[in-house]
């Protein structure tokens, strides 16, 4: 027991959290985001990654099956919590790390998860493959008809996450027509008019780095997205106010500075989105609103003159000039991250939301990398309005 | 030309090479840890890559429905054991595990059996994203791999071998770093590249919720992890193999110069690609070819002309 004990207080040192943002968890998000780069932790990239799963805000009943699925993709040993409100982010985590250092209570969680597992899979039928619900469940989204809980499988990140085998359980489907049980992708015809796979994939809602909420159904042939439809998985309200008497002017750089910090990590300038949040999180804490703005007007410069970036994002999701008002007409990715730095270093921030119908005309016939650029470049979380319902029927 | 440039290792080599590849890569990683925490404004940051270990060795393997386990495996596993295959022939100071006559063409293969690992780490998982990150990597590699092989062949032209040890030994004089500099800028570029660094990291980008590495735990990201340390820490051992003179230097023994002279390019290395942005990857293929390509031959033209002469004079 001791080498366990040994690698497990080693292990906490850098803990991998997926944070999963419910309804009105953007100010938690920020906590924990925060909580975890004080600590040298790391925020997982997928639930596969992590031992940690961090829901802020949130989460609607029609969700929490989702929920429990993003749970089971943990490979453990893992922990999980719900984060209420920012104030209690650093309790919280604390409290999870307690629960990974429990050595022998995980040991007895996984022999329990491992064991119960294969009795699943034997359940349905003597075809491993057809008979594990999990795999049914879990590639849901993949079936061309759309499946039975469309609710639910939207609400994956990647459907393909979910069923877990384990060492000696076999999903053996290989000589089935369908293996593990998953339909096979359709067909479609792509951009040259060949016939082609085309798998649906719903994006969001809780994928790091994207609108919380938002689901994006992508129908893709390879990386290419083929057509696209939007959703929102659950209502968005007005973002709690920061601070005191400038609140909602803090609010504003504060928020515009998150959309700037995951428009640029997204574009994997991982240094500048680093100082854009640094930005963020001195602004949460009070810190002069001048001074923030300064530092955000020399990333500008900075950004400005960087040429790989500005590679990367101009001519990307460009918006036809002459929309409806309140469009962001005649810009690319990389205008819409300069205007909104200077807006929020003019203090002229909060401009309105992009209507979300523009959103599958932007990302048609184009590759996912820049899917989730342009995604990001556009305001999409201040939805005052509950969109559409998160459950299709 | 010389055979006996360099002295093959008896049966413990292999071990000591790999001590050393595994010594070095984990000195990469702690570099970049450290210059991470720093960044952040933390102290330390040295110890991540331990911790990084222990939390993965201590991790359950999870695997996706209907993974294709075997090809799944080779090449989580591959990118790991073509490093190592990589250093077999690398002349560290006057030793080497295999003196190979085609040492360089042996680097070279091995540098390709990369591309089948990634793509086959990304298609085993039998999801979305990794295989999207499989199929970026292909991309990649195909814009990155002839500019490559001809950066490969300045050094081998010069030296009139494909032996390792001849090409460290045609430096006696001149590092070839000198002559061949745009040869030595495409070689550290590609070895970026190959070990999946920015800003080549497109197949394990945010993007995709980690492409490759979405799906993996345990062991098996703790061996995707260790792969790209160690193909960034055998490519810095072969740049300076094949550019900065391999062992040679004044008072020191060879082989510490070698090493030394590895780890100190490992680190300038993980520095530098710390600052630069990610590629899109269908960015990559109009620079790498339409201007990587002919640079590239221009600086082979020249170090054959200027060897031609050199000889027959």
């Amino acid at each position: 027991m001791g080498l366990r004990n040994v690698l497990a207080r080693i292990a906490v040192t850098r803990c991998h959290v997926f944070v999963a943002e419910g309804y009105a968890g953007a100010g938690s998000r920020m906590a924990v985001e925060r909580w975890i780069a004080d600590k040298g932790w790391v925020e997982a990239l997928s639930p596969g990654d992590a031992d940690i799963l961090c829901i802020c805000g949130e989460v609607p009943d029609d969700q929490k099956d989702a929920v429990e699925r993003l749970w089971d993709q943990l490979p453990g040993p893992r922990s999980r919590i719900v984060i209420a409100g920012p104030e209690h982010a650093g309790r919280a985590l604390d409290g999870c790390v307690e629960e990974l250092l429990d050595v022998d209570e995980q040991f007895r969680l996984e022999a329990e998860r491992t064991a119960t597992e294969p009795e699943q899979d034997d359940d349905g039928g003597s075809d491993d493959g057809d008979g594990d619900t999990h795999a049914d469940m879990d590639h849901e989204g993949m079936n061309h008809d759309g499946g039975k809980d469309e609710g639910s499988g939207a609400a994956q990140m990647n459907m393909d996450h979910g069923g877990m085998s384990h060492e000696g359980v076999d999903h053996g489907g290989m000589e089935m027509p369908m293996p593990g049980g998953i339909g096979l992708a359709g067909e479609g015809k792509d951009r040259d008019g060949l016939d082609l796979d085309a798998l649906k994939v719903p994006l969001g809602p809780y994928l790091p780095l994207w609108p919380a909420g938002l689901v994006l159904h992508c129908e893709l042939q390879g990386d290419i997205v083929l057509a696209a439809r939007t959703e929102y998985a659950f209502g968005r309200g007005e973002e709690l106010p920061i601070g005191g008497p400038s609140g909602t002017e803090r609010a504003a750089l504060v928020r515009q500075s998150d959309l700037v910090s995951r428009l640029l990590a997204l574009a994997g300038a991982a240094r500048e989105a680093a100082k854009v949040r640094g930005v963020r999180d001195a602004a949460l804490d009070g810190a002069a609103l001048d001074e923030c703005r300064r530092s955000l007007a020399a990333s500008g410069t900075r950004l400005r003159r960087n040429w790989l970036l500005r590679r990367t994002l101009q001519g990307i999701g460009p918006i036809p000039q002459g929309g409806a008002p309140g469009e962001p007409g005649g810009t690319d990715a990389w205008d819409r991250l300069l205007a909104m730095l200077d807006a929020t270093v003019a203090g002229t921030a909060g401009a309105g939301g992009v209507p979300l119908g523009l959103l599958p005309d932007l990302v048609r016939g184009v590759e996912v990398s820049v899917v989730r650029l342009v995604v990001a470049s556009l305001d999409l979380s201040p939805q005052p309005a509950p969109a559409v319902d998160g459950r299709a029927r | 030309m010389t055979p006996g440039a360099v002295q093959q290792l008896p049966a413990w080599g292999p071990l000591a090479a790999l001590a050393a590849l595994a010594v070095v890569a984990l000195s990469g990683a702690m570099v970049n840890d450290v210059l991470a925490a720093r960044f952040s404004g933390r102290r330390g940051g040295g110890f991540a890559p331990i911790a990084e270990a222990a939390r993965l060795l201590r991790q359950r393997r999870r695997s996706t429905v209907a993974a294709d386990e075997l090809l799944r495996r080779v090449g989580v596993a591959g990118l790991t054991v073509a490093a190592a295959l990589k250093v077999a022939v690398l002349p560290v100071g006057a030793w080497v595990v295999s003196d190979l006559a085609v040492g360089l063409v042996w680097f070279n293969a091995m540098d390709v059996l990369v591309w089948a690992f990634v793509w086959l780490a990304g298609w085993g998982q039998n999801s979305v994203f990794p295989l999207v990150g499989g199929y970026r990597f292909l991309a990649l590699a195909l814009a990155y791999e002839l500019p490559l092989m001809f950066a490969l062949t300045a050094p081998a032209v010069a030296a009139g071998s494909l032996r390792m040890g001849d090409i460290v030994a045609a430096q006696e004089g001149l590092w070839f770093v000198v002559w061949m500099p745009v040869a030595f800028v495409v070689f550290l570029a590609a070895v970026l590249a190959f070990s999946l660094q920015r800003p080549f990291t497109a197949p394990m980008s945010a993007d995709i919720t980690g492409g490759v590495t979405s799906e993996l735990s345990g062991v098996d990201r703790f061996l995707v992890l260790t792969g790209r340390y160690s193909l960034l820490s055998a490519g810095a051992g072969f740049a300076v193999a094949l550019f900065l003179g391999g062992g040679s230097g004044p008072l020191l023994p060879d082989w510490l110069w070698f090493l030394g002279k590895t780890v100190v390019l490992l680190w300038l290395l993980v520095a530098l690609r710390r600052r630069i942005p990610q590629l899109r990857p269908e960015q990559l293929m109009a620079p790498a070819w339409v201007v990587g390509l002919p640079v590239i031959l221009l600086q082979v033209l020249v170090v054959a002309v200027v060897t031609i002469n050199g000889r027959s004079s």
